[in-house]
């Protein structure tokens, strides 16, 4: 088992460079020149061209290149076109928070995504089931900068429970990983849903009851059990997601967090900044990607690695 | 449950004793519309950059309230008749924050850097004239252009031409951005790029009745209904830029207003003149006649926003009335179409940004002009994208794509030739400046040099006035709106408020007693 991980841990490395090439490309193809943006609304041509010399975007692009990889070699991201900071400041700055905010999101989503789901599969076709699938499917549909504002009027202009924005305490995470959470709350209960009705149909689940379990048991030991390979393959790409960072959310909550950053860094041209965040969502995803592998060994003791 | 009662509770309680310590210690909060690019005028293009620097910052002449000329570092200045020479009486007895004295030789050393080419600071071209700057004595300076340039006191008053304190510019160097040393009523404390930025008093203001505040805090929120929410909410106390959609929420409150300003931005959509159709003047007055501006205004601004009654806005210097009026007449325009052998009209494309207040502007131009059977194909573009289409270094006047673009200018220097020129002179044709209609007229680029040949300003209104009537007349654009600065405040404050420019003021806000 720890051998395959390793294994799996070293094959990462071929991919991630020709992700970074693909990076490298796809950035420098954007349409939009970052020495005309970072000159400003009111610039003149003199203007740009000044800005163009001063960061040095006038090199040829196999040179720029070679510098990037460069780099990035000795652990260096780079400096940012627009502030000058070295990049992993930035992102250092940047990561956190929005770690937190997709943990948070994820945690309670995760949760009732799986209680209600359970509940809904059990008492398929009762009033309980409809209304939770009622509300899954608006937690899908709404828009999520809509679903912020509107918490946002009602909680803190209204009652002035919370801060509208911002990351000063841990209460301002709240609303943001309700907002956050709420779509991916309503994916995962309709995936438990699905996958636990198609577990109680089966034989082993029948003995189970004629075993003399308590419904209870067979319900959430032998049922839920067996149902969350699925679930568990939707919450680690739900996580992926999530620690990308929402720009949507972000931006509605002033969440100074990695999908701030990005929107920044693409609406200015910051292709260092744009770089160093995709090759880093990628990375994450990667090793979401193998800790659900492993997860599945844990949860079906069938699944063995080798 | 329990848990998330006590998080409500502490939260409840933690807001409410930031509030009071608010009152206590005369602090405000201003939500930015965009983030902070860099605390160096000097060597920004952006607005927002230069409204905070107003506080730490100040200029040798600035604007008042309403763009006019006022003394700030400077308390007097002449030029000569020939506008080559102008100089500068400084104020005495001021020190920049880190105790450096302010003088004429500090502002020498900030001008000669701004002509300096080899520094690359982004506003070098307002100096590019620049020949040299003398110091006769302590509190004199005199600046000698090497060619006449009327509009230099103007120049000086642009916002981006700040006075930052020597020392403190050999101590940083390029770094200077990040750390600002003014001579303003506050003083730099704390920048975190993207999250917020906070000035402090500084106690040695040269004026003593200055500054009220002990501290203002500014938060970049792109989101403007989070701004409005964070207003309402007293996390904020003042919003410089407020979209007119949303001003209706603040307006119905008892402890929020909207303050409200002409500005000089004028919106127009320039038509591009090489393409045979607007080469024609029937063309281009037939589409000022179809597209209705007073309902531009409402479709748009909400109302908030003025038909322009000539090239610049009423509040910028030299503007001068132009007649006739701009008129809708989609009967007379449909004749002139048909004059100029377009009776079927054509199909023209229509550039903008993508942001909700000009995809509005697309969608009104093209119904109106569809009433003169002009077949109008908008295209929206992202910032930079557009950016480099319709600016990019390789751009001419044969290759550029499109036919129709909508724009905004604002006068930065409140003066006639900061809009004229870029805009409407051959010199300023894109990727150049801003002329994106390719409009070129020997008389109006005479008019705009005669301007600048001479300090006199009867002269120099006599000239723009020469170079407005005839842009009017030759109509190389549809005038479509000048609107207005709304902003939104905490009532019960004052000396915090939206400048003409799209820019603000907060050195001198205070709450009433």
């Amino acid at each position: 088992m720890v051998q395959y991980f390793l294994r799996r841990l070293f094959a990462l490395i071929p991919v991630l460079f020709l992700i970074s090439i693909f990076v490298f490309l796809f950035v420098h193809a954007l349409p939009g020149d970052p020495a005309r943006v970072l000159a400003g609304d009111n610039a003149t041509l003199e203007e740009v061209e000044t800005v163009r010399r001063a960061l040095n975007l006038d090199a040829p692009l196999h040179q720029q290149y070679l510098d990037f990889m460069g780099n990035i070699l000795q652990g260096d991201l780079g400096t940012s076109l627009r502030t000058q900071e070295p990049v992993s400041t930035m992102i250092g700055r940047a990561f956190m928070p929005t770690v937190w905010l997709a943990l948070c999101s994820l945690g309670w989503s995760v949760l009732f995504g799986l209680i209600s789901g359970v509940i809904s599969a059990v008492k398929r076709g009762s009033v309980g089931d409809h209304v939770g699938m009622f509300a899954a499917v608006s937690g899908i549909s709404m828009p999520p900068f809509w679903l912020g504002l509107l918490l946002m009027q009602f909680f803190s202009v209204q009652l002035g429970w919370f801060g509208t924005s911002g990351f000063d305490s841990p209460t301002d995470l709240i609303l943001p990983s309700i907002t956050l959470g709420a779509g991916v709350a309503a994916i995962m209960a309709r995936f438990t849903r699905s996958a636990v009705i198609e577990v109680i149909r089966e034989d082993y689940i029948r003995t189970a009851r004629a075993k003399g379990l308590t419904e209870k048991i067979v319900i959430w030991k032998h049922a839920l059990r067996n149902a969350l390979i699925p679930v568990v393959t939707m919450a680690g790409l739900q996580f992926g997601f999530l620690l990308g960072g929402s720009i949507v959310i972000e931006r509605v909550f002033r969440w100074p967090g990695m999908g701030s950053l990005l929107l920044d860094a693409i609406s200015f041209r910051d292709y260092a900044v744009v770089q160093a965040e995709i090759l880093i969502f990628s990375l994450e995803f990667l090793l979401i990607n193998l800790l659900v592998d492993v997860l599945y060994a844990l949860i079906n003791p069938k699944i063995r690695y080798s | 449950m329990k848990l998330l009662k006590t998080a409500l509770f502490s939260a409840t309680i933690m807001a409410s004793s930031f509030g009071a310590y608010q009152a206590q210690a005369a602090e405000m909060s201003i939500a930015l519309n965009q983030i902070i690019q860099g605390l160096n005028p000097q060597d920004s293009n952006y607005n927002v950059d230069y409204a905070v620097a107003n506080g730490f910052y100040e200029r040798l002449i600035a604007f008042d309230a309403d763009m006019k000329l006022k003394p700030q570092l400077a308390t007097s200045w002449e030029g000569n008749d020939d506008a080559t020479v102008f100089t500068l009486h400084l104020r005495e007895g001021v020190k920049f924050q880190d105790g450096t004295d302010f003088n004429a030789s500090a502002v020498k050393f900030n001008l000669d850097r701004l002509a300096d080419p080899s520094l690359n600071l982004k506003k070098h071209s307002l100096f590019k004239l620049v020949s040299s700057v003398e110091t006769p004595d302590e509190n004199t300076v005199v600046i000698k252009l090497s060619k006449p340039f009327g509009a230099m006191i103007n120049t000086l008053a642009h916002p981006s031409v700040v006075m930052e304190s020597p020392a403190a510019i050999e101590k940083y160097g390029k770094d200077i951005a990040k750390h600002p040393v003014g001579t303003g009523p506050f003083k730099f404390e704390e920048w975190v790029p993207g999250e917020k930025l906070v000035v402090v008093k500084n106690e040695n203001y040269w004026d003593p009745e200055w500054p009220k505040l002990d501290k203002v805090t500014f938060f970049p929120v792109a989101e403007n209904g989070t701004r409005v929410s964070m207003l309402m909410s007293d996390e904020v106390q003042f919003v410089p830029i407020l979209p007119a959609e949303l001003m209706k929420r603040v307006d119905g409150s008892d402890d929020y207003e909207v303050l409200e300003k002409p500005g000089i931005s004028v919106w127009v959509m320039a038509m591009n003149m090489m393409r045979e159709q607007f080469k024609d003047a029937r063309v281009r007055e037939a589409f000022n006649l179809a597209i209705d501006q007073k309902a531009f205004t409402q479709v748009v601004y909400g109302g908030h926003a003025i038909v322009p009654d000539a090239p610049l806005a009423p509040a910028t210097q030299f503007h001068e009335t132009q007649s006739p009026a701009l008129s809708t007449d989609v009967a007379k325009a449909k004749e002139l179409m048909k004059e100029a052998g377009y009776e079927d009209g054509f199909e023209v494309n229509l550039w903008a940004r993508n942001d909700s207040t000009e995809v509005r502007m697309l969608q009104f131009l093209k119904q109106q002009l569809s009433q003169i059977n002009v077949d109008v194909k908008i295209v929206p573009l992202e910032g930079a994208t557009r950016a480099e289409k319709l600016f990019g270094a390789s751009l001419t006047p044969e290759t550029a794509e499109f036919d129709m673009v909508i724009g905004g200018w604002s006068p930065s220097t409140g003066d006639a030739d900061w809009h004229l020129r870029p805009v409407y002179s051959t010199e300023g044709w894109i990727p150049n400046m801003y002329n994106e209609a390719f409009y070129s007229n020997p008389d109006v680029d005479k008019a705009i040099q005669d301007a600048l040949e001479t300090a006199d300003p009867e002269k120099r209104a006599a000239a723009y006035a020469v170079a407005q009537k005839q842009i009017w007349k030759d109509k190389p654009v549809v005038w479509l709106a000048v609107n207005n600065a709304l902003a939104g405040r905490k009532k019960g404050i004052t000396g915090a408020f939206p400048m003409p420019d799209g820019t603000m003021q907060y050195a001198h806000a205070a709450y009433e007693e």
